[in-house]
C-alpha cells in the first residue's frame, strides 16, 4: 500500500514537504582511554536519513545503546551534528548559529524519559511550566504567564490547583504530564518524546499515550516517539524506524513494518514482545547483546547475532537501506530480508 | 496433600509515616508450591516489595510493623525465627534478586569478589575452590566468557549482565525458593526475554520454586503457573494463569489486562487499526493511610455498587481453582455448587 495514502489527514491541511528532513546524519563521540591516547570514536548515530510530516508520529525503536536518544538530541541540536544535514520547516539548521537557533528551539521540544529526575525538585509545577514561557518571552511574568501555564496544564489533564505542588508530591503519571506540559507551553511544532512511558506502570502508560495522541491531533504536532518497547511504538506511531547500532535497519509505515518484518532484527524485536497466551510455540529469543558502538562489527552490524547471516557477505559488506519494492517507502538494510 | 513450600496467611504490615500509619498490606494470603512459579502482580505501590521483604524479614522496623499474619516456609514460622536463624534462611534457602542490578551490586568490588563472598558465606571453600564455583555459577546463568570476565566491575557490564550476576549470587547456595522482585523491569524487551528464559530454565534444572514480582502481567504471564493480583495491599484475585487470563473474575484484573497493549508473536495493532484509544484505568491507588471502607478498588471500579463502599469484601474460592475478592464475582459464583468462602 502506498504510504502517501496512509498519511494522517492533519486537519484538512495538505502537508506537502515534510516538516523535518534529516539526511545522512552522523554523531560521533570522541572517547579517550588515557590522557596521551588519541581519541577513538563512538558512532552513536551513523548516516541516518528520515523525514516526518506535520501531524505524523515517527516511532524509533531499538535496544538500549542503539542511538535513539542521540539521534533525537542531535536533530534538536542539543548535540552538535558531526556529519549530515537537518532541515526543519525548509530551514537548514545543521550549522545554524546560536542566535538564529533560538527561535527554532522554541518550535522543537524534548520530553524526557524519567519523570523523576527530569523535573527540578525545588520548582513548583507553576515554575516548571512557565519557565519556557519566560525564556522565550511569550508572556510577561505574572498573571499572563500564569494563565498560559494553567491553560497548558488543563490540556494535559491536570487541574490548575496542581500549580503549587512540587514534583515529589505527584504520581509518576502526573509528573510525566508536567513534563509534557512544560514542552507544550511554548507552542512547539515538533515534539521529541524520549521513552515517555518507559518508567510508568502499564495502566498509566496507556493514559499518557492517549494524551499524546489527542494532543497531536488537536495541535497537528509532528512527533518523534522513541522507545525500546515495540508494544508501545507499534500502537502509537504512523511510521516506524528500527535502529541497530546507530543505523536504521528497517523503516516504513507501522503496518508494513509490523506485518512484513523483513529485517531479521525486526523479527527478533517482535518475537521478544511478551505474550499473554502461553502458546506452545517456543519464541525465538535473540541471543547475546548489541556489540559496542566503539568497535562495531564489520559488514552488517547485526551479523554476529543474525540467524540468516551469510559468511563472506554479511560480515564483509554493509547493506544499505533500500526499498524492496520500488515506490513502497518500506526500506530495509539486509542482504537476506525475510520474505514469508 | 503436602504442605506448600511457602505459605502466607493474613499478612498485615504497616509503615509509620509523617502523615499517619500506612496500611501497606492488609490480610495477604497465598501459597507457593514446590517447583512452581507464582507471579505477584499489581501497580506500583500496591505492596509487592513489602510482601517480598516481609518474607525475608528485611523490612526495617520502624517504620515497618508486622500487624498480624503468618509466613511458613519449609514448615518453619519465619516471623518468629531469631535473627540468627533467619540468616540461615536468607541466601541459603531463599535467594533474592532485586529490580535494579546497579544499586544491588557494590560498585567498588568486582562481580567475582561479590559472588565468591556469597559462596563462602554459606559453605567452607578455599578461595580457589570458591572462585571455580563462581565461574561455574556465572556460566550457568549465561554470563559470556566467565573465566575471563569474572574480574569485571559492575559498571563495566550491561544491565542484562548485571542481572545475570545477581541471579548467580542468589543461586550461589542452591535455594529452594527464589524471589525475584521486578527482575526485568529495567531491561530491554530482548534482554527481558533472555532473563525470563533463563529463570524458566533454572527452575526446571534446579527444581526451584519462583516468586516472580512484576507490575506488568504481560511480561510474567508466559512463565507463571499461578498469578496473585495485589491491589492496595489486598489480594484481589489469584488462580492458575490460564484461567485467570481467559476468565478474569475481578474488575481490576480485567482492567489490568485491557491496559496491556496487544501482544504476542504475531499480533500487532497500529494506530489506524485500533479504534479510538487504549483502555486505561483512570484514577490512582487510594491513600493507604485512610483506606475507604469496603472494597479498596471502589473509586476506580467500573462496576461499583452501593455495597462495595460499605461492606468488607471476602475472598471467595472459585470453582476452577483460585479465589476472587468481589461482590459481583461472588454472585456469579454462587450458582456454582463448589463455591465456598476461603478459609484464609
Ligand atoms: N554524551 C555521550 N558521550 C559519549 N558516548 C555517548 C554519549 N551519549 C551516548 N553515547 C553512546 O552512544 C551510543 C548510543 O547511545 P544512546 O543514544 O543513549 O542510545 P539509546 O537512546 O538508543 O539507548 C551508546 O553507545 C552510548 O554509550
Ligand atoms: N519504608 C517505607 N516507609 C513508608 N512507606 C513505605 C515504605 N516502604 C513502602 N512504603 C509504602 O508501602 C506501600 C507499598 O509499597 P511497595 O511494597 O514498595 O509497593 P510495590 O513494590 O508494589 O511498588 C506504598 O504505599 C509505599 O509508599
Ligand atoms: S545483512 Fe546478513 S547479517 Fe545483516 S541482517 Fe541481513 S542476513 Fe543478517
Ligand atoms: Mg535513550
Ligand atoms: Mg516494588
Amino acid at each position: 500500500m502506498s504510504e502517501e495514502k496512509k498519511a494522517p489527514a492533519s486537519r484538512g491541511r495538505v502537508a506537502a514537504a515534510p516538516l523535518l528532513q534529516v539526511d545522512k546524519l552522523s554523531k560521533l563521540f570522541p572517547v579517550r582511554s588515557g590522557p596521551f591516547e588519541s581519541p577513538r570514536f563512538i558512532h552513536a548515530v551513523d548516516g541516518v536519513t528520515l523525514y516526518v510530516r506535520r501531524g505524523e508520529t515517527l516511532g524509533i525503536v531499538g535496544e538500549s545503546g542503539s542511538g535513539k536518544s542521540t539521534l533525537a538530541r542531535t536533530i534538536l541540536r542539543l548535540h552538535e551534528p558531526t556529519l549530515g544535514r537537518i532541515v526543519f520547516d525548509d530551514v537548514d539548521i545543521t550549522r545554524l548559529p546560536d542566535g538564529d537557533l533560538r527561535a527554532m528551539r522554541r518550535r522543537m521540544q524534548y520530553v524526557f524519559q524519567d519523570p523523576y529526575s527530569s523535573l527540578n525538585p525545588r520548582m513548583t509545577v507553576r515554575e516548571i511550566v512557565s519557565e519556557g514561557i519566560a525564556i522565550f518571552k511569550l508572556a510577561r511574568a505574572g498573571a499572563m504567564a500564569d494563565a498560559m501555564a494553567a491553560a497548558t496544564l488543563e490540556k494535559v489533564g491536570l487541574r490548575p490547583d496542581m500549580m503549587g505542588r512540587y514534583p515529589h508530591e505527584l504520581s509518576g503519571g502526573q509528573r510525566q504530564r508536567v513534563g509534557i506540559a512544560r514542552a507544550l507551553a511554548v507552542g512547539p511544532d515538533l515534539l521529541a518524546c524520549d521513552e515517555p512511558v518507559s518508567a510508568l506502570d502499564v495502566s498509566v502508560q496507556a493514559q499518557v499515550i492517549n494524551l499524546l495522541e489527542r494532543l497531536q491531533e488537536e495541535l497537528g504536532l509532528c512527533m518523534l516517539f522513541i522507545s525500546h518497547d515495540l508494544r508501545v511504538v507499534q500502537y502509537t506511531a504512523h511510521r516506524t524506524a528500527v535502529m541497530y547500532l546507530g543505523r536504521i535497519v528497517e523503516m516504513g509505515t507501522t503496518a508494513d513494518v509490523a506485518e512484513k518484518r523483513h529485517h531479521p532484527y525486526t523479527r527478533a524485536l517482535f518475537s521478544a514482545i511478551p505474550s499473554l497466551t502461553p502458546d506452545g510455540k517456543k519464541r525465538l529469543v535473540l541471543q547475546g547483546e548489541p556489540p559496542s558502538a566503539m568497535d562495531p562489527p564489520k559488514g552488517c552490524a547485526f551479523h554476529p547475532r543474525c540467524p540468516s547471516m551469510e559468511k563472506g557477505r554479511c560480515d564483509v559488506e554493509a547493506p544499505t537501506l533500500e526499498e524492496l519494492v520500488p515506490g513502497s517507502h518500506h526500506r530495509v538494510a539486509c542482504w537476506h530480508p525475510e520474505m514469508d | 496433600m503436602t504442605a506448600p513450600l511457602l505459605r502466607i496467611r493474613d499478612l498485615a504490615v504497616s509503615f509509620a509515616t509523617y502523615g499517619g500509619v500506612l496500611q501497606a498490606l492488609d490480610g495477604v494470603s497465598f501459597d507457593v508450591d514446590k517447583g512452581r512459579v507464582v507471579a505477584l502482580v499489581g501497580e506500583s505501590g500496591c505492596g509487592k516489595s513489602a510482601t517480598a521483604l516481609s518474607i525475608l524479614r528485611l523490612l526495617a522496623s520502624p517504620p515497618a510493623r508486622l500487624v498480624r499474619g503468618e509466613i511458613r516456609f519449609e514448615g518453619r514460622d519465619l516471623l518468629h525465627l531469631s535473627e540468627r536463624e533467619m540468616r540461615g534462611v536468607r541466601g541459603a534457602r531463599i535467594g533474592m534478586v532485586f529490580q535494579d542490578p546497579m544499586t544491588a551490586l557494590n560498585p567498588v568490588y568486582t562481580v567475582g569478589f561479590q559472588l565468591i563472598e556469597a559462596i563462602r558465606l554459606h559453605r567452607k571453600f578455599t578461595r580457589k575452590e570458591a572462585r571455580e564455583q563462581a565461574i561455574a555459577g556465572l556460566a550457568k546463568v549465561g554470563f559470556p566468557e566467565p573465566a575471563a570476565r569474572i574480574d569485571s566491575y559492575p559498571h563495566e557490564l550491561s544491565g542484562g549482565m548485571r542481572q545475570r550476576v545477581l541471579i548467580a549470587i542468589a543461586l550461589a547456595c542452591s535455594p529452594t525458593l527464589l524471589i525475584a522482585d521486578e527482575p526485568t523491569t529495567a531491561l530491554d524487551a530482548t534482554i527481558q526475554a533472555q532473563i525470563l528464559e533463563l529463570l524458566q530454565k533454572l527452575r526446571v534444572d534446579l527444581g526451584m520454586s519462583l516468586l516472580l514480582i512484576a507490575h506488568d502481567l504481560g511480561v510474567v504471564a508466559s512463565i507463571a503457573d499461578e498469578v496473585v493480583v495485589l491491589y492496595a495491599g489486598v489480594v484481589m484475585e489469584r488462580g492458575p494463569t490460564a484461567s485467570l487470563l481467559s476468565a478474569p473474575a475481578h474488575p481490576y484484573t480485567r482492567a489490568l489486562l485491557r491496559s496491556i497493549p496487544p501482544s504476542g508473536p504475531t499480533a500487532f495493532r497500529t494506530r489506524e487499526t485500533k479504534g479510538r484509544s487504549l483502555p486505561t484505568i483512570e484514577g490512582t491507588l487510594p491513600d493507604l493511610r485512610s483506606p475507604p471502607p469496603g472494597c479498596r478498588f471502589q473509586a476506580r471500579c467500573p462496576d461499583v455498587v452501593d455495597r462495595c463502599t460499605t461492606d468488607a469484601v471476602p475472598l471467595t474460592s472459585r470453582s476452577g481453582g483460585g479465589a476472587v475478592r468481589c461482590f459481583l464475582a461472588e454472585v456469579a459464583e454462587a450458582a456454582e455448587p463448589a463455591a465456598t468462602t476461603d478459609v484464609a
